[in-house]
C-alpha cells in the first residue's frame, strides 16, 4: 500500500499533562484521511484513550470516549466516522475470526488500534499509517513520540 | 412465560420468568476457561457460548417445568457486548421464536441490569438511582419509569470501574478475573495506606478511572519489586478503596441533585461487599439483588422483556446486534 | 422427506427447501466484493421466505441441514446456533453438511465433463490461506440426483485430501499430487487461481456458478447422513484460537 508522503506531528514530543496528550491527538487527527489507522502503543494507564480523546474532539466527535477494551472497538458517528480499537484482550490476532475488526477497519472510517501487537494482520484491513508511542516522565508528564510506518 | 438469552460476554445464560416477574429457571454457564488468558477472549467466548447454549436453554425449561410451546414471549440482548458472542444468543433467539411464531423482544444489556431490580415479590418504588457497575459499563441513571429509556445522568469517561479493578489486579500480579481476586487480597490490607485518587476534586456525576490506575502504577514503580509484594494487600485495599469512594461520592452527588430517595445496584462490581457497605451508609434505602441477578444473567433481561415493545412475527428475523453506541432496536 | 438446509460458511447466504422428488428451491444472498456477509440479517429472513412460498408449517419439515464449514467464524455459528435452535424449538432432526462436500457435488451438475476424474474444493481462509478437500469423482456419484442411492452405504464418499488447510505452497503441493484431470472449484479457486492453475489443474471462469456453495446440494447430502445428538452438529474451524495453542505449549 501506498504511504503518505507527510503526517503532521512526527517526531518526539514532550507533554506535561492530559490536555496537553489531548491536543497532540488533535493535530494529528487534523492530518487524516478515511481509511488510515494509527497504531498507539505504551503500557497501562500512560494515556493512549487520552491522546485518542483528543483526536476524536477534532475530529467531530462530542460523546464521551471511554475504553473501549470491553466490546473491543468502538464506533463514533462523526463524518467521517471515527473506530477506536483495543486489542488489549486479543493476544494474536490471526486466531481471531476477521469478521472482529470489520466494523471498525473499514475504507469509510479513521482508526486508532490501541495495543496493535500483530501488526501485519492489521495490514490487511487499513492503511496503518503511524505509531504513536506513549512513555511515562513522571506525574502527568509523558513522552509522546509518532512516526510513520 | 418469557425464555431469556444472553451472552454478551463470557457467561452463557438463559432464564424463564413469568410476566409478573417470577424467576422460574435463571441456568448461568460460566465459562471460567478466560481465567487462564487474562481476560475474555472473543473468538474462544463466541466458541464456549455456541458449545453451551443448547444444554443451558434445556435445562432453563426443564427447571421452570416448561416446554417450547408454553412460551409467550423470546427476549435476548442484543448489546452492547462483544458481537461474535452475542450473535450465538440472537441466532438462537430469532430461530426458537421463529420456530413457533412467538414475538421476540430485543433487550439492551444495560436496561436488563436496571430492571434486575424490577424481579422478586417487592420491586423497588419508582423513582430510584441506578448505579451499574460492570467490566464494560459504569452508569448512574435515574430510572423513572420501567422502559428502556432511562435518563443516564452520570457515566464513565474513560474505563469502567470493573476494568479498573481488573488491570489494576493485573499490576498486582493477580489473575482474571480482577475484582474478586483483588476483594479478598484487599482483606488483609489497610486501605488508609496509600493516599490513590478517588477523583474528588472532578465536579459532577461522571467517572474516571484512568488516572488512578496510573497512580498505582507509580506507585508500584517508586515501591520496588520487593516493597511492592510486601505490601500487595495494602496497595490492594486502598486501591479498592478508591474506587469504592469514586462511586460512593457520586451517587451521593446524584441523589443530592435529583432529590431521588433509592439507590439500586447492580452489574458485576455490585458484587463487592466493601462497596455493598459503603452504600448503605449513604442514608437511602438501598436495593441490592442477589449476586446472581449482579453479574451477568438473563432472568434480568427476561425482566427487562416485559418492558420492551415486542417485535412480532416475522419482524425480527432481520434483526441485528451491536457492540456499543447508541441502543439500535430497528431493523437494518 | 422434506428437507430444509442452509448454509453461512462462505460469504454467501444460501437456503434451499426440498419437497418429495420436486427439484429444491434456493434462495441466496451473495453480497458484492467488499460488501460485508450478511448471515445474521438474510437467513432467517430467507427460510421463512421459502417455507411460505412452498407452503410448508414447521411440523412438515422431516430434516434440518446446515453446512458446518469450514469456512468464516462467525458466519458458521450464525448457522449452526440457528439450526440446532430451530431442531430443538421444532424436534426436527438435524444433519451437518461438510460446506466443502457440498461443493464438490457441483462438480456433477456439469454433467461428464471430458477428462475429469477428481473434483478439488477450495475456500478462502483468509489470511492468505485456504481450506481444502478432494474427492474422486466416481465416488461422489452416489450423491448426485441421477445416481444411485440404493446401492450405497449411508454416509459421507471418502474424501481423496481430507478437509485441511493450506497456504499457496500446500496448495500448490496439492494440486500437484491430485493430477491434472481435476476440476477445481470454490470462491478460494478463483482467489488462488495463479496457484493451482501453474500446478496443472483447472479452474473455471471467476462468474462460473461452479464456485458457489449452494444449499441445494446440502439438501441431497441431508438424506445420506444419519442425524444424531444435535451438540455433535458443530462447526468445522479446522483453526484452533492461537491462545489455546500457546498456552498448550
Amino acid at each position: 500500500m501506498p504511504s503518505r508522503s507527510q503526517i503532521g506531528p512526527l517526531g518526539r514530543h514532550r507533554t506535561a499533562s492530559p490536555s496537553q496528550t489531548e491536543a497532540l491527538g488533535s493535530r494529528l487527527a487534523l492530518e487524516l484521511s478515511p481509511g488510515d489507522a494509527v497504531l498507539l502503543e505504551g503500557e497501562i494507564g500512560t494515556g493512549k484513550t487520552t491522546f485518542v480523546r483528543g483526536a476524536c474532539r477534532a475530529l467531530g466527535v462530542t460523546t464521551p470516549v471511554t475504553s473501549p477494551t470491553f466490546t473491543i472497538g468502538q464506533r463514533y458517528p462523526s463524518s467521517p466516522p471515527v473506530a477506536h480499537v483495543d486489542l488489549f484482550r486479543v493476544e494474536d490476532l490471526d486466531a481471531e475470526d476477521p469478521e472482529l475488526l470489520a466494523d471498525y477497519l473499514r475504507p469509510d472510517t479513521i482508526a486508532f488500534v490501541e495495543w496493535p501487537r500483530n501488526i501485519d494482520a492489521l495490514r490487511s484491513y487499513a492503511l496503518l499509517v503511524a505509531r504513536v508511542s506513549i512513555a511515562h516522565a513522571g506525574g502527568d508528564r509523558r513522552i509522546v513520540s509518532i512516526e510513520e510506518i | 412465560m418469557i425464555l431469556a438469552i444472553e451472552t454478551s460476554c463470557d457467561d452463557t445464560c438463559a432464564a424463564v420468568v413469568t410476566e409478573g416477574g417470577e424467576i422460574l429457571a435463571n441456568v448461568i454457564s460460566s465459562q471460567g476457561v478466560h481465567d487462564r488468558f487474562g481476560g475474555v477472549v472473543p473468538e474462544i467466548a463466541s466458541r464456549h457460548h455456541l458449545e453451551g447454549i443448547g444444554s443451558v436453554l434445556d435445562d432453563a425449561l426443564t427447571r421452570a417445568g416448561a416446554s417450547f410451546e408454553d412460551l409467550d414471549l423470546v427476549a435476548v440482548t442484543c448489546g452492547p457486548g462483544l458481537v461474535a458472542a452475542l450473535l450465538v444468543g440472537v441466532a438462537s433467539a430469532k430461530a426458537i421464536a421463529a420456530a413457533h411464531r412467538l414475538p421476540l423482544a430485543p433487550v439492551d444489556h444495560l436496561h436488563g441490569h436496571v430492571a434486575a431490580t424490577f424481579l422478586g415479590p417487592v420491586p423497588l418504588e419508582l423513582p430510584f438511582l441506578s448505579l451499574i457497575a460492570s467490566g464494560g459499563h459504569t452508569l448512574l441513571a435515574r430510572v423513572s419509569d420501567r422502559g428502556p429509556e432511562f435518563e443516564v445522568i452520570g457515566q464513565t469517561l474513560d474505563d469502567a470501574a470493573g476494568e479498573a479493578f481488573d488491570k489494576g489486579a493485573r499490576l498486582l500480579g493477580l489473575g482474571y478475573p480482577g475484582g474478586a481476586a483483588l476483594e479478598r487480597l484487599a482483606l488483609d490490607g489497610d486501605p488508609e495506606a496509600f493516599a490513590f485518587p478517588a477523583g474528588r476534586g472532578m465536579p459532577g456525576l461522571d467517572f474516571s478511572f484512568a488516572g488512578l490506575k496510573t497512580a498505582l502504577l507509580y506507585r508500584i514503580r517508586d515501591l520496588g519489586e520487593g516493597e511492592t509484594t510486601r505490601r500487595r494487600a495494602d496497595l490492594a485495599a486502598s486501591y479498592q478503596r478508591a474506587i469504592v469512594e469514586a462511586l460512593a461520592l457520586r451517587a451521593t452527588r446524584a441523589l443530592e441533585q435529583t432529590g431521588l430517595e433509592r439507590l439500586a445496584i447492580g452489574g458485576g462490581v455490585a458484587a463487592n461487599g466493601v462497596l455493598r457497605s459503603r452504600l448503605r451508609e449513604l442514608g437511602v434505602p438501598l436495593e441490592v439483588p442477589p449476586m446472581e441477578l449482579c453479574t451477568d444473567n438473563a432472568a434480568m433481561i427476561g425482566s427487562a422483556a416485559r418492558f420492551v415493545e415486542p417485535l412480532s412475527y416475522p419482524e425480527y428475523l432481520d434483526l441485528d446486534v451491536y457492540a456499543s453506541g447508541e441502543r439500535r432496536f430497528v431493523r437494518t | 422427506m422434506t428437507i430444509l438446509a442452509f448454509d453461512t460458511a462462505t460469504r454467501a447466504t444460501t437456503v434451499a427447501l426440498s419437497t418429495g422428488s420436486a427439484e429444491p428451491v434456493e434462495r441466496r444472498d451473495d453480497p458484492a466484493r467488499g460488501e460485508r456477509p450478511r448471515h445474521t440479517t438474510r437467513l432467517m429472513p430467507m427460510i421463512a421466505e421459502l417455507l411460505e412460498l412452498g407452503g410448508v408449517a414447521w411440523e412438515e419439515v422431516d430434516r434440518l441441514a446446515v453446512g458446518v464449514g469450514p469456512g468464516t467464524f462467525t458466519g458458521l455459528r450464525v448457522g449452526v446456533a440457528s439450526a440446532r435452535a430451530l431442531a430443538q424449538a421444532r424436534g426436527i432432526p438435524l444433519v451437518g453438511v461438510p460446506t466443502l462436500q457440498s461443493l464438490a457435488v457441483n462438480a456433477l451438475a456439469c454433467g461428464d465433463r471430458a477428462g475429469t476424474d477428481v473434483v478439488l474444493t477450495v475456500l478462502d481462509a483468509r489470511r492468505g490461506e485456504a481450506f481444502v478437500a478432494a474427492w474422486r469423482v466416481s465416488d461422489l456419484r452416489g450423491t448426485s440426483p441421477g445416481g444411485s442411492l440404493s446401492g450405497r452405504p449411508a454416509g459421507a464418499p471418502q474424501a481423496l485430501v481430507g478437509a485441511t488447510v493450506a497456504g499457496p505452497h500446500a496448495l500448490s503441493e496439492i494440486a500437484r499430487r491430485v493430477g491434472p484431470s481435476t476440476l477445481t472449484i470454490g470462491e478460494g479457486a478463483v482467489e488462488f487461481r495463479e496457484v493451482l492453475e501453474p500446478s496443472g489443474v483447472s479452474v473455471p471462469e471467476d462468474d462460473s456458478e461452479l464456485h458457489r456453495v449452494t444449499a441445494i446440494n446440502h439438501c441431497r447430502l441431508a438424506r445420506q447422513i444419519p442425524d444424531g445428538d444435535l451438540a455433535e452438529v458443530r462447526p468445522a474451524y479446522l483453526r484452533r484460537p492461537d491462545a489455546e495453542i500457546a498456552l498448550d505449549k
